[in-house]
């Protein structure tokens, strides 16, 4: 079963969100045996429509949890999931990236520097008259 | 430190979890609320709804079952959220760098301008000069100059190292062989092609590299001609040819150098040829010069003679391109399409010597020049062997000179005058020196056309030349050139033209040209027949008689006009080199051939047989060596005369007029008389014996008569011979026949002949007087009975061919008429041959004359009138006798004188008597009795009675014969005869004359022609004595 995994706080609005799902998806295994062995007596009908209620119950639960709006679901989670794969690859996958990207910009800011410093001692090599300048733009973005 | 910004957060493509929970749940709500709605329906079976109903709830099941997930994930999402600010900001940074980057550069770029100077007026003057500004140095230091010292030893040390080296080089290059080494270098030089110098970096005996230091061409361009002279290259070519020089060395040595250098000079030659050529062909040569310059394959192509029009794939070019053999410049010839090979011109031959003052090299004109002297050599040769292979014994009419340098083919038009052609060297067309407009005409027919047709259009230019030369010599000796002759090939070939010089006798009718002339006076349809060819210098004559029908033209009759010696010595020359004197004698001869044509033709269509022969005919000779016609011939024609060429005729006499007493052929000579435009006829013949009689007016044995003004014959009785002449003024006798006065004269000759041997060879007649017209002859006793027989003119009125007079005492004029049908009629008879011309003959009735006379002929005539000469004469008594009575009896009646009383009865005279002539052969004396009749009844009445006596003339044979015939004598009524005819015819009363007695027949008697005059007499006397007497 999906809900397998026991949910760790059902104090929190996520939690309680996740258990709603729990329960619905266990009510809809509920009402689609019911379905299936449906056999028309008056107590069949009753119980499903007893479940039927409750199906639409806990959707209505559901799409009332507005306490859900701070969790942001990136785009491109949303695909992963209806491709039923799983999310946590792409989890994994962009924190490589922002990683690497992260690196690489380190790696420029510091050539940079040295070509600040490079470029600047030429400068006041050249153009004494700008050695302040030169001095304001170190300091300023080192 | 201030705390850095927040990082900016990111919304987009970021949705709330909240929303996709309430989304999706509404639209599971949505679902199920429509499943609900359509369970209602009946339309499906509860098994399909189920089964809608159950996917429908797996399908919203699973989806949820994918938001638990979400939910599950949505832990981490602020941390995701937080890691996304922090991606996006740092590809914010990434781009800012990137940015900087860029902005450097451009800034790089912008300052390049604060490179340049400032402007100043130095420097832009120096720019307004020379085009660039000398930027001033970059600080370099000055070089400390070497030391003499210095170079000198370095120099040395290389020349030692590199005679080292190239001592030590194993192989080298032939034309490097020859090398100096100096100033510290290897100086290479390659005769005519270029100098190199190589060196090396230092004085490394092993391994340094070769490198070329200077190069030069060792010719240069002056002129319009290369000349040996030493041509430095531009800096920018020298830098190049260094490198790849020097690429060369480092790869193949020496060899590599050698090949590099050789090559780039040759190719700078040729280039320099290429300029040569620019030069010609603005100059002399500008037309009749091309050439294609290819300097990436290394070639030049000259197209001489380029005006001259030749089918592309004959074009005649020079090629000059590198020999791959000996990778040297050289030239290959291609003539008219065909590569030649064996010219003999070598391309050194212009490439100068050494010896040369002006170190001439290559002198493409020459070359050229002397490539189209020989091509036109060769063009000469084969014009030259083309006439050969056309006609046979060439040498005669052409010749080759090649006298001055220049080749030309020279005709021999005639004896004196000369053709001569020959190409132009600059432009490869053929001229003719001194040209005429013919030549002209005929040279750019030749230049414009294949040169194949080039010996052919010459020969016809020959002949055309020919041509116009007889032509004009012709007209200036008053021919006159008919144009509009035109001989279809059939004509032509019956003139036997003999063409066995030209070896392709197709080629015929192109080089041979029939021409055609006539003199003013000429006849029409007479013409002289020129027949000139370009391929020999025999010229043929004819005279012929052409005619048109339908504009058909054709001969008549042609005879060849052979000039030779032994034909008319006068027009020995004519043949070959005529001139103006052997054209005019042309026009006397032509005449005479044509008049003897229409002599000979018109004896023909009289029957002749006749063969012509030439007065210079050896049988000719002969003939009149041995007859003595030899003394007629006149002045100025004799046989063997180189002069003459006047025609003799044979003519058989047996085929024309059948002359009798003449044996052997007639001759007629006729000779030209070419001042007075006459010609004259003569005609010999030879006589078997003497007439039998003088000729009137004949002084001794010569007989001359002329019969007009133009006609005449001499008979001579002593030597045999006759002889008619006849003078024609040929202008004036164009239509009418030449020979007609000579036959007329022949004719009568012929009918005065025959006459003669009819009388003479009668004893019982005499020949009185003979002419040409008349012949006069006695049969009786005296002249009185006599008779001439007058030939007639063609044109008596009767169409008689033959009169008679006789003089009036002549007893036969009583029958005159009878006479006159009598000759006609004996005319008819064969044996008198009759001339053609007279052919009408007398239409007259024969009815009373029943074949007495025929074959008799004139023969019969003659023998009538001997036959019937007594009964004329006692006819003649007995008419005179009538007369004398009427005399008598007129004077009695008028004068009543008594003493020679006729009888009479009242008046009238007792006898009266009357000859009638029947015919010829019947006659009959009347004799009218008037007396008183006897009758009882009618007594005292007086009555006239006729007794008639009938002389008829009787042929025992056939015909009359004097021996044969007789005349019988009858009477139709005897009643009042007197007794003597009735014993007459009883034969009791005997009658004799001369010894011939009357045979008595009973109602009549014969008797023979001598007795018929005593026996008509007493018979006569009879009857007047018995009716005319008073008894």
């Amino acid at each position: 079963m999906t809900t397998d995994t026991p949910i760790e706080d059902k104090t929190t609005s996520l939690g309680r969100a996740q258990d709603e799902l729990a329960n619905l998806i266990e009510t809809l295994i509920h009402l689609g045996v019911q379905v299936h062995d449906f056999t028309g007596t008056n107590e069949a009908k009753a119980g499903l429509a007893n479940n039927i209620n409750k199906v639409i119950g806990q959707l209505q639960e559901i799409s009332t949890s507005h306490d859900l709006k701070e969790y942001s679901i990136p785009m491109e989670v949303l695909n992963y999931v209806e491709d039923g794969r799983n999310p946590d690859v792409y989890t994994r996958e962009f924190v490589e990236v922002v990683r690497k990207v992260n690196q690489f910009l380190n790696g420029k800011a510091v050539g940079f520097g040295r070509f600040r410093d490079v470029l600047g001692d030429k400068i006041i090599q050249e153009f004494p008259e700008l050695t302040d300048s030169v001095h304001d733009i170190k300091t300023r973005t080192s | 430190m201030d705390n850095p910004p927040e990082l900016p957060h990111v919304e987009v493509n970021v949705t709330p979890l909240s929303d996709i929970l309430a989304r999706y749940s509404q639209h599971s709500f949505q679902e199920l609320q429509t499943l609900i709605h359509t369970l209602q329906s009946k339309a499906k079976n509860d098994n399909a709804k189920k089964k809608a109903f159950l996917d429908l709830l797996v399908g919203i099941r699973q989806n949820f079952v994918r938001l638990y997930v979400l939910c599950k994930w949505a832990r981490a999402s602020k941390d995701i959220g937080k890691l996304i600010d922090v991606f996006v900001w740092l590809r914010g940074q990434n781009q800012k760098y990137a940015d900087s980057i860029f902005e450097l550069s451009t800034i790089k770029s912008s300052l390049m301008s604060a490179k340049l100077p400032d402007p100043d007026l130095t420097t832009a003057i120096e720019v307004l000069m020379t085009g660039r500004p000398q930027l001033p140095t970059h600080g370099l230091l000055s070089k400390k100059p070497l030391s003499p010292y210095l170079i000198l030893k370095t120099l040395r040390n290389l020349n030692v190292s590199l005679s080292t080296r190239m001592a030590l080089e194993d192989d080298l290059p032939p034309a490097f062989q020859n090398y100096k080494v100096e100033d510290g270098r290897v100086v290479f030089h390659v005769h005519k092609s270029f100098q190199a110098s190589i060196a090396i970096a230092d004085d490394s005996v092993d391994d340094s590299p070769f490198f070329l230091v200077d190069f030069e061409f060792s010719f240069a361009l002056k002129d319009g001609s290369l000349i040996q002279a030493s041509t430095p290259l531009p800096a920018v070519t020298h830098s190049k040819i260094e490198k790849l020089a020097n690429a060369a060395l480092a790869k193949e040595g020496l060899f590599g150098l050698y090949d590099l250098l050789h090559r780039f000079a040759t190719t700078f030659k040729l280039y320099l040829l290429h300029r040569q050529l620019v030069a010609m062909r603005i100059g002399l040569w500008k037309g009749n010069l091309s050439h294609t310059y290819n300097a990436e394959k290394c070639f030049v192509v000259i197209k001489y003679w380029a005006k001259k029009p030749s089918s592309s794939k004959q074009k005649s070019t020079i090629e000059i391109g590198i020999n791959k053999q000996t990778n040297d410049l050289s030239f290959r010839w291609v003539k008219d399409g065909k590569l030649i090979t064996d010219h003999g011109i070598s391309f050194d031959e212009f490439d100068g010597d050494e010896d040369n003052d002006d170190g001439e090299m290559i002198n493409l004109e020459r070359l050229i020049r002397r490539i189209t002297k020989r091509h036109s050599e060769l063009n000469i040769q084969q014009i030259y062997d083309d006439i050969a292979d056309r006609i046979e014994d060439a040498e005669k009419l052409v010749s080759i000179n090649r006298e001055g340098g220049n080749c030309s083919i020279v005709f021999n038009l005639n004896a004196t005058k000369t053709a001569t052609y020959s190409l132009d060297a600059l432009s490869g067309k053929g001229y003719f020196h001194d040209p005429t407009p013919l030549m002209t005409d005929t040279a750019n027919s030749i230049n414009s056309g294949e040169f194949s047709e080039s010996s052919l259009k010459l020969l016809k230019f020959r002949l055309e030349s020919q041509i116009q030369e007889l032509g004009s010599m012709l007209s200036a000796t008053g021919w006159i050139n008919v144009d509009v002759v035109k001989l279809p090939s059939a004509e032509v070939s019956k003139l036997n033209i003999s063409y066995a010089e030209l070896k392709e006798p197709h080629l015929f009718s192109q080089l041979y040209s029939i021409r055609f002339f006539r003199r003013r006076e000429w006849t029409a349809g007479w013409f002289l027949c020129v027949g000139i060819s370009g391929f020999s210098r025999q010229v043929n004559w004819w005279c012929a008689r052409i005619k048109s029908n339908l504009g058909q033209w054709s001969i008549n009759w042609t005879e060849s006009i052979k000039c030779g010696q032994n034909q008319h010595a006068s027009l020995y020359r004519l043949e070959q080199d005529y001139d103006y004197s052997s054209l005019v004698e042309l026009s006397r001869i032509s005449a005479a051939k044509l008049l003897c044509h229409l002599i000979e033709e018109e004896l023909i269509d009289k029957g002749a047989k006749i063969v012509t022969l030439d007065f210079r005919h050896p049988n000719v000779d002969k003939f009149f060596n041995n007859s003595k016609l030899k003394s007629y011939l006149p002045e100025g024609l004799q046989p063997k005369n180189e002069d003459d060429n006047s025609p003799v005729m044979f003519i058989d006499n047996n085929t024309l007029s059948q002359v009798p007493n003449c044996w052997g052929d007639l001759v007629l000579l006729v000779k030209m008389s070419s001042e007075t435009r006459t010609m004259e006829m003569i005609l010999l013949g030879e006589l078997k014996q003497r007439f039998y009689a003088p000729f009137s007016g004949a002084s001794g044995d010569v007989f001359k008569q002329d019969f007009s003004e133009n006609t005449s014959i001499e008979v001579n009785q002593k030597e045999l011979v006759f002889s008619i002449k006849s003078k024609v003024c040929v202008e004036n006798n164009r239509s009418l026949s030449l020979t007609a006065d000579l036959l007329t004269v022949l004719n009568k000759l012929t009918a005065l002949i025959t006459l003669l041997k009819l009388v003479g060879n009668d004893q019982t007649i005499k020949l009185l007087d003979i002419s040409l017209s008349e012949v006069t002859f006695q049969y009786g006793k005296d002249a009185s009975e006599s008779i001439s027989l007058i030939l007639a003119n063609k044109n008596a009125e009767d169409g008689s061919r033959m009169l008679f007079d006789m003089p009036n005492s002549n007893p036969h004029q009583f029958a005159r008429d009878y006479l006159r049908i009598l000759l006609a009629e004996s005319l008819k008879v064969p044996q008198f041959v009759v001339p053609r011309v007279y052919g009408s003959s007398s239409a007259m009735s024969m009815a009373n004359m029943p074949g007495i006379i025929s074959p008799g002929g004139l023969n019969g005539f003659i023998t009538y009138l001997k036959l019937t000469l007594p009964l004329s004469r006692a006819i003649q008594e007995i008419t005179s006798k009538k007369a004398e009575f009427l005399k008598l009896f007129a004077k009695k009646a008028s004068l009543t004188d008594d003493s020679t009383p006729p009888i009479t009865i009242n008046g009238i005279p007792c006898l009266m008597h009357d000859v009638f002539c029947y015919g010829s052969s019947r006659f009959r004396l009347e004799y009218i009795i008037t007396r008183k009749s006897e009758d009882q009844k009618k007594s005292g009445k007086i009555e006239r009675v006729k007794v008639a006596v009938d002389v008829d003339l009787r042929n025992r044979g056939s015909f009359l014969d004097a021996n044969k015939s007789l005349f019988y004598v009858s009477s139709p009524d005897t009643t009042h005869a007197p007794t003597f005819l009735k014993e007459l015819f009883a034969g009791t009363e005997k009658f004799e004359h001369d010894g011939k007695s009357v045979v008595a027949l009973q109602k009549g008697a014969a008797v023979a022609y001598q007795s018929i005059h005593p026996l008509l007499l007493k018979i006569h006397d009879a009857f007047y004595e018995k009716y005319g007497t008073d008894s």
